[in-house]
Order: structure tokens, then sequence, then C-alpha cells
């Protein structure tokens, strides 16, 4: 997969939140998005997922224009401010549900993906009852279920601990080693020097390439 | 097109799945039991009156009465079609809320928690607007038939069924109404084509909650969204519109959203009239809901 974001600028009322962004990002490769709160890097991944259009510039996967020729990308996994899942139902059920749109993944998929997050698929506690740490370990096996070619990760190691982190990380190396395009976003500057193959730094909706 | 169908299956299977449903199945059963306890006390006064009757029929004739007590049956007693019971008025205010109360709110609770991301790019904005819509339709008018249809199977086990006889003046229901001609010789007929009716403007209010779209923080706010769209409608239309109406025709017809589906409206709902307010409240929260939800990309 090769995805071309060629001169955008997002607009939303008044506020510029992307200024004239141009990269270039190819398979089996960590990029990592670096900038403080409210710099940009949530809405470039936003913009990504299609699911915010650019006012200038496009947005192209394998050639195809990204709110043109499709509305989103065909294959993604998606980890967005946080983990987003229904509080009535247990995180199991929750991801079947998730799961049972594209029916790319099968039970054992979703059941797998739990317990390589490191949580129990047969737990039967509700997800309004999971601790934050466990909401993001469901958001992770959310990504991971259905085997992506575009993983699209915001925060992904909030509320984990030491341990939690490390899990995470080998499963980002996984991830990338099966040829997966992964781009990370952080304000932690050591988790994306341990993690990507590129880190940019993005603020107030700019984005520049950080030397290694 | 299947990853859509899948979709409306889920969305389906929440729908009729959750706390919110269960409860608006909850409060219709309260509407029935409660015109079950108007019916019984209605049986009850019949059967001393006619006892009396029968017992003393001098007293019965120094009182100017004819000798049988009031006519009733189902057909005039039962919730919906009693237009006096208090059952049958509080429904006719609050049945916009059960019809909100399964589902309504879901959109907003989609957006809020980062749900819609997820199943939008999956199956796209139109694939996930379309199938709400109908898990918030379908949803809405099963829990706004259930009081109907169940209310007048219930109070068919205490008050007598008999074909409604169109000399008798018991009936509220008259020429210019909904199905009125089903109603005298088929009722049971007009009460499955109140309830296809009342099934459709049920769903159709239920989604007029996706034109607040994310402008509200409550999901209770958006579940009280159409009745107090209805409510302002009603009080102008009474103070208003029926008046001016009176005034220039001669005679007034029920165009209140709230009441143009109820079978004991107190002025005529042509059949025609019914369809083209559905028609309308349809187009309104489809065209509205799709604004809402595939146009605001930020919504």
């Amino acid at each position: 997969m090769d995805i071309q974001i060629d001169r955008v600028t997002k607009w939303i009322r008044d506020a510029l939140i992307l200024d004239n962004v141009s990269l270039e990002l190819h398979s089996g490769k960590v990029y990592g998005l670096q900038g403080p709160n409210g710099s940009g890097k949530t809405m470039l991944l936003r913009l990504l997922a299609g699911l915010i259009l650019p006012t200038s510039g496009a947005v192209t996967i394998d050639g195809k224009r990204l709110g043109k020729d499709m509305d989103f990308p065909p294959s993604l996994g998606l980890l967005l401010e946080g983990p987003a899942f229904l509080p009535e139902y247990t995180g199991l059920k929750n991801l079947e549900l998730l799961a049972d749109i594209r029916r790319t993944a099968s039970r054992e998929d979703i059941r797998q993906a739990i317990r390589e997050a490191g949580l129990d698929p047969d737990d039967k506690r509700k997800y309004r009852k999971y601790s934050l740490g466990m909401k993001q370990r469901l958001g992770i096996a959310s990504v991971l279920m259905e085997k992506p070619d575009l993983l699209l990760l915001d925060e992904p190691t909030n509320a984990l601990d030491d341990a939690g982190m490390e899990q995470i990380l080998q499963l980002i190396f996984r991830e990338r080693d099966r040829g997966a395009l992964i781009v990370l976003a952080s304000h932690d500057a050591g988790l994306l020097s341990k993690t990507a193959d590129e880190v940019y730094a993005v603020y107030e909706g700019r984005v520049r390439r950080k030397e290694p | 097109m299947r990853a859509f169908g899948y979709t409306l299956k889920d969305e389906l299977w929440k729908a009729l799945h959750n706390w919110m449903f269960l409860i608006a199945l909850a409060v219709g059963a309260v509407f029935i039991i409660w015109d079950m306890v108007q019916v019984w006390v209605s049986v009850e006064d019949f059967n001393h009156s006619l006892e009396w009757m029968l017992s003393d029929p001098e007293a019965v004739a120094s009182f100017g009465l004819s000798g049988s007590p009031e006519g009733f049956a189902l057909f005039n007693e039962a919730f919906p079609y009693n237009p006096i019971h208090v059952p049958n008025l509080q429904y006719r205010t609050l049945w916009p809320v059960l019809a909100a109360l399964p589902f309504g709110w879901s959109y907003l609770q989609d957006r809020r928690n980062g749900i819609y991301d997820q199943i939008a790019c999956r199956v796209g904005r139109k694939g996930y607007f379309a199938a709400k819509y109908l898990a918030v339709f379908i949803s809405g008018g099963l829990a706004t038939v259930f009081p109907l249809a169940a209310g007048v199977l219930a109070d068919a086990m205490i008050a007598p069924y008999v074909v409604p006889q169109i000399t008798t003046i018991i009936y509220v229901i008259s020429n210019g109404n909904f199905l009125s001609r089903l109603f005298y010789s088929a009722p049971w007929l007009h009460l499955a084509g109140t309830c296809g009716a009342f099934f459709l403007m049920g769903g159709a209010t239920a989604c007029l909650c996706f034109l607040l779209g994310t402008r509200v923080k409550l999901e209770i706010i958006v579940v009280l969204f159409p009745v107090a769209v209805y409510q302002v409608l009603d009080t102008a239309i009474t103070l208003l519109l029926a008046p001016a109406m009176s005034e220039k025709l001669g005679y007034i017809i029920e165009i209140s959203p709230q009441g143009i589906v109820m079978p004991s409206t107190v002025f005529p709902n042509p059949g025609w009239l019914v369809f083209l307010e559905i028609g309308l409240l349809t187009a309104v929260s489809l065209l509205g809901g799709y604004r809402q939800v595939v146009g605001h990309e930020l919504a």
C-alpha cells in the first residue's frame, strides 16, 4: 500500500487545522507523528482514515483518490482518541458486532486478537466495567482482529503500564513485519523513537520530518 | 451491499436488545394494565346498572330511562378506541416519547463515543445512515404499536366483542375517519390497519431524532425532541389553524401529528391525510438525517 498526501490543507470554520501537508507513506513501515495536544496529529489521522476531507489538496491510496474514488481506505484498523465501544456489551460482543460488518475476521481471529492484547475473551464483564487500561487493550484488539493493511493508532499506549506498553510495541513490530503500514501519533518522543522508522513533528497543522 | 446487510442486522439487533427498548415496552405495558383496570370498572358499572334496572323497573321508569344500560362492547371501550379513557388521553400525548426511546438516541451515542468512525469506515457513511435509519424506524414503530395492539387484545379478555353497529351512537368513528368503513364491517382489520399506520407514524417520528444531529450533549434531549415538536405543533394547530379552518371551510379535520393516527380522533382524519402526513414526516427525517449524518464530517 502506498499513500500520498499531496499539499493538503484543512480548514474547519475559521481554524486552519492542516497547513499544506505533503507526505509519502509505504507498506511495511511505522510512521510516527509527534506533537503537543491540538497540533493536528489526530486530524491528520482522521484525514488518512477518510473521516474528514481536505479543503484543498488530495490523499491518494494506491493511485485512488480518497473521497472521490473511494470513501474510506479498503482495509483499515483505527484507534482514534481512545477506544470506541458500546458500554452495555462485553468486550467480545463489541468486537463481534464490529467484525460482523465486513466478516473478514473469524470468531477465532477475534478471540485471538483479544488474547494478544492481554485480555480474556471469556470475560463476562460489560465494557463499562472495564478499567482504562482494559479499554485501551480492547481498542488495540479491535485494530488487530481484521489484520488490516493500514493501521492508524492515536496514543495507543495511553493508560497502559510498562508491561502493557511493551506488549503493544511487540504487536506493532509484528504488524509491520506482516507488511502493514502503521501511522502512530503520540506526544511521547521516547515511544516513537523506539517504534517508528520515520518520525514527523506536527505543530500548528504543519508537518516536518525529524532527523534520526 | 453485503456489508450493509450485515450492518443492518447488527443495528436491528442493538435496537431490539437494549434497556431503552425494554423500558419502552414496559411503559406500553403500564398503559395496557391501566386501561384493563378502567375497562374492568366499566364492566362492573354496567353489571350494577343492569341488575338495578332488572330489579326495580318502576324506579327506572321514574327516571325516564329506557330500561337498558348504555351499550358496552370491546370496540367502544378498548384502548385506543375510547377517547375519554385517561390512558387514551395520556397515550395521545406521550406516544412520541415511546417511539424515540428505544433507539432514537443511538446516533448521538455513536458519534460521542467514536463508534460512528468504526462503523462508517467499514460500511461507508451512506451505509451507516441507511442501517441506522431503518433500525431507529423499526424499533420506534414497534414500541409505538405494542400498547395499541396488545391493549385491545388484553381488553378482549374483559369486554365482550360485537361487530360495531353503525346505527348506534356509542362509537366515535364516523364517516371521514381513517378506515371507518372497515371499522363497521371488520373491526379487527380496522385495528390491524390502524396499527400499520401507527407503526409507520411511530417509525417516522423516532427518526426525527436525527434532525438534532450532535447539537445537544444529552441523549434525553434527543428522546424528548419529537414530543416537544409535536406539542408545539398541536398547540399551534389548536389555537391558530383549527379556528381558521373552521371559519374558512365550515369544518375541522385532524391534522395534529399527535392525534392524526389515533382511531379516536374528535375530528375526521381521512386516510389520504394520514399517509400524506406520514410521508412528509418520513421525508423530513430522511433528508434532515442524511444531511446530519452523511453530510457533516464533524457532526
